[in-house]
């Protein structure tokens, strides 16, 4: 008896414990631990990319592949060692999780200090019919070929110049 | 059956563990209120320190520089990489917070963002933006951040105070690096935190508008009857800012941003009368969830005004560093006089 009822005092300790923490409010989430959520897969991670980009040129897309990828050579390896990536492996970053094929990206897509909705990774291949799409605002759409293409072809917006629109003029 | 007896008699049984349980149960249940009740009178004295703290730090700051600190300049410049490591345009464009780092120990913090003088430098290349302080923020509230694309975003619980958007001649201020607003330096920055200026770089070489610095002598109302800054408005599920959809422009880039939404703030009067096109602008606690709030117009979740974790109060700092816990409930527009510097309104904080 001893024997089993030393388990079941824990037990009931513990639970006791998770309680009160839950009531103190204890074991809220880290700004790393968000950041991670926030960039699990390669399209996240290029898209959070991508406007990083932005924020360091002038709110200028990378002009060509080339272009964004030395900016990816050159930035911090602690930040990107933070999001999962590989410093030395640059080049798998541009390789969707989900089809294994090279990522489509609108290059030359203007931003703004103000955030933007434009899309600008897309799978290439897809899986079933339907193309993964990263947003600049840190979304993600599966979208069939028609709405990606559509999508990818579209003129970009220009750059987000208001905010508060609600506000008196 | 006598050696079984014996070891029943040394285990607690399953019902005599129940009974010790519920009875922690129930005094936690009594105590737990008080508790909390205890815990957040001493946060609040806290939150009080910290504002009186930031007023102090503030006067330090106008004794060594002969006016206060600006509210910065446009967010835009915020990630100018002209003046990234200083000031290159005659003012300075970082918020006032980033201004009095060195008036409450924060040195380091503020020389961090000359960085290496390469490319490390500024507010986020060096990490500065990412590092708390922790003057900056109300312990009622958890440590809060933005994440947004690869960087992490510090945000502070107090604001300056700007003109109601409801006053006459307001309209708007200017965000990005471009010619300010019409009316912006006498309609918008009418609080002891104002605007430092603004710069348009489009044009070459840029052209520079500098505001008036407030200076003692500036507020005529008289400090001690003219509000610095309080706890602004977060609703306590944005505690954290995890989603770049819709854009929280009110809170990012965090601390150090210019003048803008993050750590300037307005009471929101309708003084305008009902023709005015938006609502009031409440204070509004914490725990009001924004997604049942009511103002047309604006989205729920944005935030312009001031509100508190602390129950029906928000605590403020005066320009003579004397601290106030008001009622949020107190009326709007003698608040909105009260943040402005030299209206001529006869209003003190005993009026409220």
């Amino acid at each position: 008896m001893r024997t089993s009822s030393v388990p079941r005092m824990l037990l009931v300790l513990l639970a006791a414990a998770s309680c009160l923490f839950t009531l103190t409010g204890c074991g809220g989430e880290s700004a790393e631990s968000a950041l991670a959520r926030n960039n699990e897969t390669n399209i996240q991670r290029l898209s959070s990319l991508y406007f990083s980009f932005q924020m360091k040129n002038g709110w200028k897309g990378p002009k060509d592949e080339q272009d964004f990828k030395a900016f990816l050579n050159s930035f911090s390896p602690k930040k990107l060692e933070r999001i999962g990536i590989d410093p030395g492996k640059i080049d798998e970053l541009f390789v969707s999780g989900r089809d294994g094929q090279p990522f489509k990206i609108r290059y030359g897509v203007p931003g703004s200090a103000m955030g933007s909705t434009e899309p600008v990774i897309f799978e290439s291949a897809g899986v079933e019919g339907k193309f993964l799409v990263g947003f600049l605002d840190m979304r993600q759409e599966e979208l069939d070929s028609t709405e990606a293409d559509k999508l990818f072809d579209a003129k970009p917006g220009a750059a987000k110049a208001d905010r508060d629109s609600a506000r008196p003029n | 059956m006598y050696r079984s007896n014996k070891k029943k008699q040394d285990a607690f049984t399953l019902v005599e563990l129940l009974v010790v349980i519920a009875i922690i149960g129930i005094l936690v249940a009594l105590l737990l209120p008080a508790v909390q009740q205890a815990r957040e009178a001493a946060r609040r004295v806290q939150c009080i320190n910290q504002l009186r703290q930031i007023g102090l730090a503030c006067h330090n700051f106008e004794s060594a520089n002969q006016a206060f600190p600006s509210a910065g300049g446009a967010v835009e410049q915020f990630l100018n990489p002209d003046d990234l490591a200083q000031p290159a345009y005659g003012y300075e464009g970082a918020s006032w917070m980033y201004q009095i780092l060195p008036y409450i120990e924060e040195s380091s913090l503020h020389e961090l963002r000359r960085g290496d003088g390469n490319q490390n430098v500024g507010f986020v290349d060096t990490g500065l933006s990412e590092f708390s302080v922790s003057s900056f923020n109300c312990p009622s509230r958890a440590d809060r951040f933005a994440t947004i694309g690869t960087e992490i975003y510090a945000l502070g619980d107090y604001a300056g105070v700007m003109a109601s958007w409801n006053d006459e001649n307001w309209d708007g201020f200017q965000w990005r690096t471009a010619a300010p607003n019409p009316n912006e330096e006498d309609a918008v920055w009418t609080g002891i935190l104002a605007k430092g200026g603004q710069v348009d770089t489009n044009q070459n070489p840029p052209r520079v508008w500098k505001f008036t610095k407030v200076r003692f002598r500036s507020i005529k109302d008289g400090s001690s009857k003219t509000m610095l800054a309080a706890e602004k408005a977060v609703e306590s599920n944005f505690y954290s800012i995890t989603s770049a959809n819709p854009w929280p422009f009110w809170e990012v880039y965090g601390y150090y941003t210019g003048a803008d939404w993050p750590h300037m703030r307005m009471f929101g009067a309708r003084t305008r009368g009902n023709a005015s096109p938006n609502d009031e602008v409440g204070i509004r606690s914490d725990a009001d969830i924004r997604s049942t709030a009511t103002r047309t117009g604006l989205r729920p979740d944005e935030e312009f005004g001031f509100g508190s974790a602390h129950p029906g109060v928000i605590v403020s700092v005066f320009g003579d560093a004397s601290t106030h816990v008001i009622s949020d409930s107190a009326d709007l527009i003698l608040l909105d006089q009260l943040g402005k510097r030299a209206d001529g309104s006869v209003v003190s904080i005993g009026d409220l």
